[in-house]
């Protein structure tokens, strides 16, 4: 499932930052990619939310160190959800 | 072991005297907070004389001293010995492109800049910090060098290179006085300082806490800024901040989710101010006194203050947006239209500002036409143009309208778009221009348009900011095959506004 997850959120980001050659790693940092700043990092989290119909809480948004923790928090929502 | 009176006792108004009162009042009391430590107000003394002992034994002469630092802790105690010195302080961002600094530099003649770690941009003139244990008699940190100006800041300039504002002591005095007047802050709050040293809201946000014997937190270097500025508030309990009201706008989602109870004061700025948004900001900081200013690195950071309410502001707000209100007092305003005549309330035109808070020239007297003279009750005035449109309601609170040129706020900072155009047009070689446009948020994003060459997008993107700061740079670059023109032959800007992208 995690794997799935990657791929699309590699997608998304794809997307967002109009880079189709754009490769993502769970240990990738915003201060890692020069156009990730805060209104791209909302543009991201909501165009998530809105691919995998999950919303994601604020104590969760704060949480993210990196693209890993963004992918961890997305499959616990999916669970939740299918739960 | 120190002896902070005799330090101050020397000196007129400044900065390092205000902090010095604060170090014989609260010697273990917190000053600075970052990455998780204290420096009480005795340890930060302690650093601070470390780099006034490391000038004076270089012998350093210069009446404005440029620093160039990577942390804020470096910059803090930098600009704190730099004030004990004498010198105005000049900041040098690490952030902002090489080419900029060096331009700031050699336009400003700095001589001497105070690096902490090795530097090679700025050649001779590098003043690189090395350890200097401070011995007993260098506890009196009397100033060496005679200076009336502050600080020097460069804001974004239209003609394609930023211009310096010289800030002197009396125009900083005048802004504190204000705070110390109107306000009862003491060693009992917890300021947030979330500005680059080189925005003049620094000046307040970490200064104006020293003075009082407050605690400062300064912001972890890694993350995004504006979740980081909410973790700090929520977690470290702030008391008041001095915030862009971006901080609002992007968090506006997650506002239900967060509560900032010890919160008393929210000092906004340097952006249009919603009535709608601050709604919100209240109900997450529900005894907070919530205040919209105005002002301009040329007017000693703020100028101008409304304090916003719930019911009275839902009235008064223009098109949604706050006023920023009335001038603080010792300031004198006029509010000209086109042809340089008095506007009467309600009509728009042009604040000229004088008073002591108001700069009168830029470096090397550049810009002359933004300075006039006038004559009132006697007395010979210089005002300055701000180029900001207000107009005057019935309540004389003063409500923001636009600007008379191309400048905008982005996120806080002061952005010529024409300076980005004039590097563009450079890179290029082709007709080029800058638009301002809104995403779904109502956050604003650059666009440039740009005539077809054979560049690509990200070849000049890279070039131009080599050029210009991070924050200015466009999120797109549109090509275009001809640039459509108006009837006078210039870029027809609203045509391409019009344009989806």
């Amino acid at each position: 499932m995690k794997q799935t997850i990657f791929e699309e959120v590699e997608q998304i980001f794809r997307t967002i930052f109009e880079d189709d050659s754009l490769k993502i790693r769970m240990d990738l940092t915003a201060d890692e990619v020069a156009m990730w700043d805060s209104l791209t990092h909302l543009a991201l989290i909501s165009e998530i939310e809105n691919h995998f119909g999950i919303t994601i809480s604020f104590i969760q948004l704060m949480a993210f160190k990196n693209v890993g923790d963004l992918i961890d928090c997305v499959e616990k929502n999916l669970l939740t959800k299918t739960n | 072991m120190f002896n902070f009176t005799e330090s101050c006792q020397t000196m007129s108004f400044n900065f390092a005297k205000s902090f010095f009162e604060s170090c014989q009042k609260y010697p273990n009391h917190p000053a600075i907070i970052t990455k998780g430590k204290q420096l009480s107000y005795k340890e930060l003394f302690f650093e601070v004389s470390k780099v006034y002992r490391f000038l004076v034994a270089n012998k350093v002469q210069d009446s404005i001293i440029g620093i160039y630092a990577k942390t804020d802790l470096q910059n803090a105690i930098g600009l704190l010995a730099i004030a004990a010195y004498g010198s105005a302080y000049l900041p040098l961002n690490p952030k902002f492109a090489v080419k900029r600094n060096q331009y700031i530099v050699e336009n400003s003649g700095l001589n001497c800049i105070l690096v902490f770690e090795d530097v090679s941009h700025f050649g001779e003139k590098t003043l690189r910090m090395t350890d200097c244990i401070p011995e007993r008699e260098t506890m009196h940190l009397t100033p060496v060098v005679e200076q009336e100006l502050a600080y020097v800041l460069y804001t974004s300039g239209s003609t394609g290179v930023p211009k310096g504002v010289p800030v002197s002591k009396e125009n900083v005095e005048a802004l504190f006085n204000f705070f110390l007047t109107n306000y009862n802050f003491s060693e009992k709050d917890r300021f947030i300082q979330t500005f680059d040293w080189t925005f003049d809201i620094s000046v307040l946000a970490f200064f104006f806490p020293l003075m009082v014997g407050a605690s400062i937190s300064f912001l972890p270097k890694e993350g995004l800024k504006f979740l980081q500025i909410l973790d700090i508030l929520q977690k470290q309990e702030i008391t008041a901040a001095f915030l862009v009201p971006s901080v609002a706008a992007l968090s506006k989602k997650y506002l239900p989710e967060i509560v900032l109870p010890k919160l008393k004061y929210c000092f906004f700025a340097g952006e249009a101010l919603s009535h709608d948004l601050m709604e919100i900001w209240q109900k997450s900081c529900p005894n907070c006194q919530i205040e919209n200013h105005y002002g301009l690195t040329e007017t000693a950071v703020y100028i101008t203050r409304y304090v916003w309410h719930k019911t009275h502001s839902a009235k008064e707000a223009f098109n949604g947006i706050v006023p920023i209100g009335k001038l603080y007092p010792g300031t004198k305003m006029l509010i000209l239209d086109k042809n340089n005549q008095s506007c009467k309330v309600g009509e728009i035109g042009e604040l000229c500002l004088s008073g002591k808070q108001v700069v009168t020239q830029y470096i090397n007297n550049d810009f002359t036409e933004r300075f006039f003279n006038k004559n009132r009750n006697g007395e010979r005035l210089v005002f300055f143009r701000t180029g900001d449109l207000v107009k005057l309601n019935d309540s004389n609170e003063m409500l923001y309208i636009g600007r008379n040129d191309e400048q905008i706020q982005l996120q806080g900072h002061r952005v010529e778009l024409k300076e980005i155009a004039f590097y563009l047009q450079k890179i290029t070689e082709r007709l080029c221009t800058v638009i301002a446009k809104k995403d779904v948020n109502g956050n604003l994003f650059l666009v440039a348009f740009v005539e077809q060459n054979e560049q690509t997008e990200k070849d000049i993107l890279s070039v131009l900011a080599e050029n210009i700061n991070q924050y200015m740079l466009p999120k797109k670059i549109v090509f275009v095959k001809k640039m459509p023109l108006n009837q006078n032959e210039k870029i027809d800007k609203a045509a391409l506004k019009k344009l989806n992208v």
